[in-house]
């Protein structure tokens, strides 16, 4: 026992909120997919509470997966934009035990209960908020836009769990929770690219650029992917959303003006927040041409948003911020690029299994799933000792690198 | 290559007023949604009947016709509001002297000049293209006559007394800033030209968008006069985003450097 106290209290995986999360998500994505697949194939059956398979398929890909690289983000996030201490060590494992209980609860719902779920997972966003808000609201509320976008997945999770109770399927509340992801990504993207941009001008001084990631721009496309995000959770195939959904689409590539700075943008990293953006833009404009031709091209516009902008900025994220804070350079590596690739495959085949039917389309989506799957596992791979190790560097806990 | 980055560059931001069209689309939309197709057909019904008058050649036959009336009238007030407005600006007498006339033909209404024009030309090219020119024609004197009083007079004695070729004085001295006057006065009128041109066929002529819009009322047809509103306003927003916005960024790009 003092032995498991021991190491929790001082092993460096608990050093800082994205060591646990970040190595979660490359675990879990393979776990995810595996059971997602023997699923499909009919070795494993899912909740009879669920009605929908895929409402279980989505629920936990964007409340186990996708929150757990959040988690990861904000805790060290808020450390970098407020300068309060980290959350790490025994408040942090609570919270990777609040998440892990929140996955078997779903998993197993049938045994464990609709209610049980709803508490854990509901509770994972009270303790994520509780050690948020205050240095946000003392030291920088500039930042408070996280705490409304944690809210929202906090209400959006709660009602889903409500209408699931009411016998509904509840998939309008997650395609809710898709559209409070896009707005999330806009919100952190503007903030690790102004940061990412600057090293990178910084070591080459040459460039002579200028990045400003300006608010009108980014509140714009914000304020329209809300838009729709409202008027679809009520009317999913009504026309005026589709035009909303171009116009977010729009409003996107109108985001993209801030980052045309020239050839500082011709870096890997950029790239790979850039094609995020880019990904935002097609999900959405794929979403309202479906809706506008009367097409059945939800699935290909959501796997755009889901499969492509969420997935890509996980694994950049994580790939950035991993390394900057655990004490290492951001890595040029070969295989950051092979992870970004087998992405891009990934939503190219998915795209293609959902808006281009077919006898094949079975093969399209077992292809996209493994290239997705491998994807997270090289992460996982790589960045293995930058999680679980001591720092390299000076710094402490969730600093950047220092020297 | 300079040219073709800023070129893209430009383009680029246009995607911010198209979000903000989209949206006024989804508003269209919305209003269908409450009045229907009768009272307010679908974006989506509107430029099918667009495309399908694109595809007979009616759209780029009516188009050419509106265009062609609207470029006369309003090139005919360029050149004539331009010279004489420049002349009455640079005389205090004749600035003088024109103003209550200005305030004249400010003043009456355009329906008004159409109504004579049918009177003295009938329903022939020539009503529209005067109507147009007639209601453009003051917004340009204005334009022209400010720009040419508000000449700085120490920068003429410059000229003249370093003795600047007449090609320099009007390059470098007076256009730059007679232009920064006029050319919102171009844009003003040549945005108005458009209006006024459609509303002139409308009751005029028989051919253009403006008679086929006249068509279309009488035979009820909604979706087919939103179909023709749309064109001339997809053709308003080509002139002012392709055409007017990169002149007048480029003939005003002085005024950021100073």
């Amino acid at each position: 026992m003092n032995k498991l106290v021991n190491w929790l209290d001082h092993h460096p995986l608990g050093m800082c909120g994205f060591r646990p999360f970040f190595l979660a998500t490359a675990i879990y994505a393979v776990v995810l997919m595996l059971l997602w697949l023997g699923f499909l194939a009919g070795l494993i059956s899912l909740p009879i509470q669920i009605q929908n398979p895929i409402v279980w398929h989505m629920h936990e890909w964007l409340f186990g997966l996708a929150t757990a690289t959040m988690i990861g983000f904000l805790l060290t996030a808020v450390h970098e934009f407020t300068g309060a201490p980290c959350v790490n060590y025994r408040p942090l494992w609570l919270l990777v035990a609040v998440w892990l209980g929140a996955r078997v609860s779903f998993w197993w719902l049938d045994t464990f209960g609709l209610v049980t779920s709803m508490i854990l997972n509901g509770a994972l966003f009270v303790l994520l908020i509780y050690h948020m808000l205050p240095p946000i609201w003392q030291r920088s509320r500039q930042q408070l836009s996280f705490i409304y976008v944690l809210l929202a997945f906090a209400l959006l999770q709660q009602g889903f769990f409500v209408a699931l109770m009411h016998g509904e399927t509840g998939m309008n509340w997650l395609y809710a929770v898709i559209g409070v992801w896009m707005v999330l990504i806009v919100v952190a993207l503007s903030r690790v690219s102004m940061q990412l941009f600057n090293v990178i001008l910084n070591e080459q001084p040459h460039l002579e650029t200028v990045y400003l990631a300006r608010p009108p721009r980014r509140n714009l496309a914000i304020s329209i992917i809300s838009l729709y995000t409202a008027i679809s959770f009520f009317y999913p195939q009504h026309p005026v959303a589709g035009w909303i959904a171009l116009a977010a689409s729009a409003a996107m590539l109108n985001l993209l003006n801030d980052w045309h700075v020239g050839r500082a943008l011709w870096n890997r990293w950029l790239l790979m927040l850039y094609a995020v953006y880019w990904f935002v833009a097609l999900g959405y404009g794929v979403l309202g041409l479906g809706i506008l031709m009367e097409l059945a091209w939800q699935p290909a516009g959501h796997h755009l948003l889901v499969v492509g902008a969420l997935s890509l900025a996980m694994l950049t994220v994580m790939m950035i911020a991993g390394r900057q804070h655990a004490g290492y350079n951001i890595s040029y590596a070969p295989w950051t690029l092979w992870v970004v690739g087998l992405i891009m495959l990934a939503v190219l085949t998915r795209f293609i299994a959902s808006a281009i039917p077919s006898l094949f389309s079975q093969w399209w989506l077992l292809s996209s799933a493994l290239l997705w799957l491998f994807a997270f596992v090289l992460y996982g791979i790589y960045s293995w000792r930058s999680l679980t190790t001591s720092r390299p560097d000076l710094g402490r806990d969730c600093d950047e690198r220092i020297g | 290559m300079r040219w073709f980055t800023a070129t893209l560059t430009y383009l680029w931001s246009g995607w911010g007023a198209i979000t903000s069209l989209l949206l006024l689309l989804a508003l269209w939309q919305w209003g269908h949604s409450l009045y229907g197709e009768l009272v307010l057909p679908s974006p989506t019904a509107t430029f099918a009947q667009m495309l399908q008058f694109y595809q007979q050649g009616k759209l780029i036959e009516s188009l050419t016709i509106t265009g062609q009336r609207a470029l006369i009238g309003f090139l005919l007030s360029m050149i004539v509001g331009t010279l004489l407005g420049v002349i009455a600006g640079r005389y205090i007498t004749t600035a003088m002297m024109s103003r209550p006339i200005i305030t004249v033909l400010v003043g009456t209404p355009p329906i008004a000049w159409l109504v004579l024009a049918m009177l003295w030309f009938g329903s022939e090219e020539a009503t529209p293209i005067f109507t147009v020119f007639i209601a453009c024609f003051p917004i340009i004197f204005i334009g022209a006559l400010q720009g040419a009083k508000t000449l700085d007079g120490y920068l003429h004695d410059l000229a003249h007394v370093y003795q600047l070729p007449w090609s320099m004085r009007l390059g470098d001295v007076y256009l730059p800033h007679v232009i920064s006057y006029l050319f919102p006065a171009w844009i003003a009128a040549l945005g108005m030209s458009w209006k006024i041109v459609v509303m002139a066929e409308l009751l005029a002529t028989s051919d253009g968008i403006g008679a086929a819009l006249a068509v279309s009322r009488s035979h009820l047809d909604t979706a087919a006069s939103m179909a023709w509103i749309s064109a001339i306003i997809f053709v308003l927003l080509a002139i002012e985003y392709l055409v007017l916005e990169p002149i007048k960024r480029h003939v005003e790009a002085w005024r950021e450097g100073s």
